[in-house]
């Protein structure tokens, strides 16, 4: 019995010691340049339904010799860039290709831990691969000149309106934020609903209160970080700030909640017909022209953002420490051609960033606005690409929303703002 | 060696193995990366050795100090509140009588739910166009909506009120399995004696639940020093970073900031925070078992 026992805990003690190994599964499949290998990548992407799937499978159909192992990058983006940066921090195999975030690439390249492509698809890039893509979308995985990463889905701040209200009282799109207050503010009055909003905006403590930030910023023609360095002018960034402080305060056409508002909060008002203006993303397009999520939808009319439409493009980038980087290259061109990223738009409703894709009947049956849309993202102007992104867009975040919760005054807020980002960017 | 000593230690290996592979070592790398310059931007170009550099940075950072103050507030606040409700919940899930199997299903249910699912379901409660808000409003009680998260007080509450819910459970199960070692012979030679069920309350059951009770406290407050999901969920840390905790904030540092090194000693400085807490607990534990 003794010795069963003795047995028995030498074999849990093995079974453990073996389940804290290597987690790299491609260590046994090493790339070979042998065609009649077979070579495994692990890709970490943007969960969904079952597309992903779907695009692994039809890959592998195509590519007999590639395995592609999908993980799926669960929560936010914040938690998702953990993800990746544990692994990538270790010098870890296990990630071969990933879906990156905006702002994430600059970070990266910093760190040195993605593969250029220039060399990887250096044919493919001199027969003008690059060229099919959106530039301002591309234009946030490259660095030097050098590219990085392919956008494979497309995102942008966009500025929704009430064509029917704009009509009724013969007024133009506005372009700045200043004649968003005023024709918000003549409507209102005009209209005398009290249920009826000016403007709404996502400006809750989080990622998108940066994204909406930057929006007024460009207005006031201060970008926070450009051409390599610091961009910081006191007073633009104070003007930008009493203009949103304004919006709810002084003006009245953005409500007091606003500052508590995530997206879902201001889609409700749109959705109810009671918001004159939205500063929401190119993604809600689709829901926002159909009339049975929208009671309005008839109505809505898509136009840029005041001041730019902040870029919230997804790309696939290479790990520096991946063991089949041709084979992962192959995968990253397939899965943002232009063919994967048509069925995409349809499939999960996600834009492609590929220009070509614009013209297909399909995208255009998911996406009716796409002319527009594409107008929108050809405009998009990316956030500080800066290594310290994260930071500045923490400090930007809390000192906008201190002051938006009146904590500060937007004079201090701009004040603390230009010394805060001083210390971190030089 | 005794052969059944062998075996003893034999039959922990396995534990003791994965305790050091996925809670000492990461433990020790951390403290390890205190102490050096690592930023991700910079890590291609190398780092180096900055002695107790970072930790006197974390002391005279506003923004950690900020974090901290909140954090032990909440940890404070909510385990006060948790503590004097989980132990009525447990003598309430203790009693015999009718329907006690549902009352524990109602009671424990919250603990059942994810945190962040409680804290999106708690955001909808509170929110502008919320529940409380839309009660408030139908029933003609306010004319306006409350601003819960758009007030550092506010949001405050909202975050504590979901918190007390959420984790509350939890702790009178621990609670009740205090109760259920209480012997009843106690309790029948109280009623003998003539003693009510308030006094036996105060004479027996609070006596003999008290290292139950510091067992659990001590669970909870290093749990709620190292709260985030609720606050990532509900308030994302606004207003103004109000309610952001020193968990978020190492989180932050760590990852989103890309310090390495400074994320590692603001971590290792709340590590330290919660052994001192827990130092304290153990040794009024050891003084009331004795």
């Amino acid at each position: 019995m003794k010795k069963i026992a003795l047995l028995l805990m030498a074999a849990v003690l093995i079974v453990s010691v073996a389940g804290c190994g290597s987690p790299n599964p491609t260590t046994e499949e090493k790339a070979g340049d042998k065609k009649d290998e077979v070579v495994t990548i692990n890709y970490y992407g943007k969960p969904d339904t079952d597309f992903e799937k779907k695009v692994v499978a039809d890959f592998e159909k195509e590519y007999p010799n590639i395995k592609v192992n999908y993980v799926e990058l669960a929560g936010g983006s914040n938690e998702k860039l953990t993800t990746i940066q544990t692994v990538l921090q270790s010098k870890d195999a296990t990630i071969d290709v990933f879906a990156a975030d905006v702002t994430w690439p600059a970070i990266f390249i910093a760190a040195g831990w993605v593969t250029s492509l220039d060399d990887l698809l250096k044919e493919d890039i001199s027969n003008g691969l690059l060229d099919e893509y959106i530039q301002s979308a591309l234009g946030a995985f490259q660095n030097n000149g050098v590219t990085y990463g392919l956008p494979y889905i497309s995102n942008a701040g966009t500025f929704y309106y009430r064509a029917d209200l704009l009509e009724k009282y013969n007024k133009e799109v506005p372009t700045t934020w200043e004649e968003v207050v005023d024709t918000a503010k003549d409507i209102l009055e005009k209209e005398n609903n009290p249920d009826l909003v000016g403007y709404g905006s996502a400006w809750k403590q989080t990622e998108g209160l940066t994204c909406a930030v930057m929006e007024h910023f460009w207005d006031q023609g201060v970008y926070i970080y450009k051409d390599g360095k610091a961009d910081l002018d006191e007073e633009k960034i104070e003007a930008a700030l009493q203009g949103m402080y304004d919006m709810i305060y002084t003006d009245g056409v953005a409500l007091e909640a606003t500052p508590t508002f995530g997206n879902g909060d201001v889609r409700e008002i749109m959705q109810a017909g009671n918001l004159i203006f939205s500063r929401d993303w190119i993604s809600q397009a689709g829901k926002f022209m159909n009339p049975e999520i929208n009671t309005v939808a008839e109505h809505m009319g898509i136009a840029p953002v005041p001041g730019g439409n902040t870029l919230g493009v997804w790309g696939l980038m290479i790990s520096e420490y991946s063991e089949h980087k041709e084979a992962a290259s192959l995968f990253l061109k397939y899965r943002a051609g232009k063919v994967v990223q048509i069925e995409q738009a349809s499939a999960i409703n996600q834009l492609p960033a590929a220009v070509g894709a614009f013209d297909d009947p399909s995208v255009i049956e998911a996406y009716p606005a796409a002319k527009e849309l594409l107008e929108v993202m050809n405009h998009g102007e990316p956030r500080p690409l800066t290594p310290f992104y994260g930071e500045v867009s923490s400090i930007i975040q809390v000192e906008t929303h201190s002051m938006l919760t009146k904590g500060i005054t937007p004079k201090e807020a701009a004040a603390n703002i230009v010394e805060r980002i001083s210390q971190v960017i030089h | 060696m005794k052969k059944q000593t062998i075996n003893g230690y034999l039959l922990l290996m396995p534990a003791m193995l994965l305790i050091c592979i996925l809670i000492l070592g990461p433990a020790i790398k951390t403290i390890y990366q205190s102490f050096f310059d690592m930023r991700t931007q910079t890590m291609a170009l190398g780092y180096n050795f900055v002695n107790f550099e970072n930790y006197k940075k974390v002391f005279q950072d506003e923004y950690f100090l900020k974090t901290l103050k909140w954090t032990l507030q909440f940890t404070c606040i909510s385990a006060f509140f948790q503590m004097i409700i989980a132990t009525g919940l447990a003598l309430l899930m203790n009693k015999e009588m009718r329907g006690q199997g549902f009352i524990r299903l109602v009671i424990l249910l919250p603990w059942s739910i994810p945190v962040i699912v409680s804290g999106i379901v708690w955001t909808k409660i509170f929110s502008y166009n919320g529940v409380i808000n839309t009660f408030l409003i139908q029933t003609g009680i306010t004319s306006q909506a409350i601003n819960f998260f758009g007030v550092s007080l506010n949001a405050k509450f909202a975050v504590i009120v979901a918190e007390v819910w959420k984790s509350t459970p939890y702790l009178s199960l621990l609670i009740l399995a205090g109760l259920l070692i209480i012997p009843k012979e106690y309790y029948e030679a109280a009623k003998i004696d003539g003693a009510g069920s308030i006094k036996s309350f105060i004479h027996i059951t609070l006596p003999c639940l008290i290292p139950t009770l510091s067992v659990v406290l001590l669970f909870r407050i290093i749990g709620l020093m190292r709260s985030y999901g609720l606050m990532v969920a509900m308030t994302g840390g606004g207003p103004g970073g109000e309610t952001q905790t020193a968990a978020m904030y190492a989180v932050d540092t760590f990852f989103r900031y890309g310090k390495i090194s400074y994320g590692s000693a603001v971590s290792v400085v709340m590590l330290l925070v919660s052994a001192l807490i827990s130092l304290l607990f153990v040794n009024s534990l050891q003084s009331k078992v004795a």
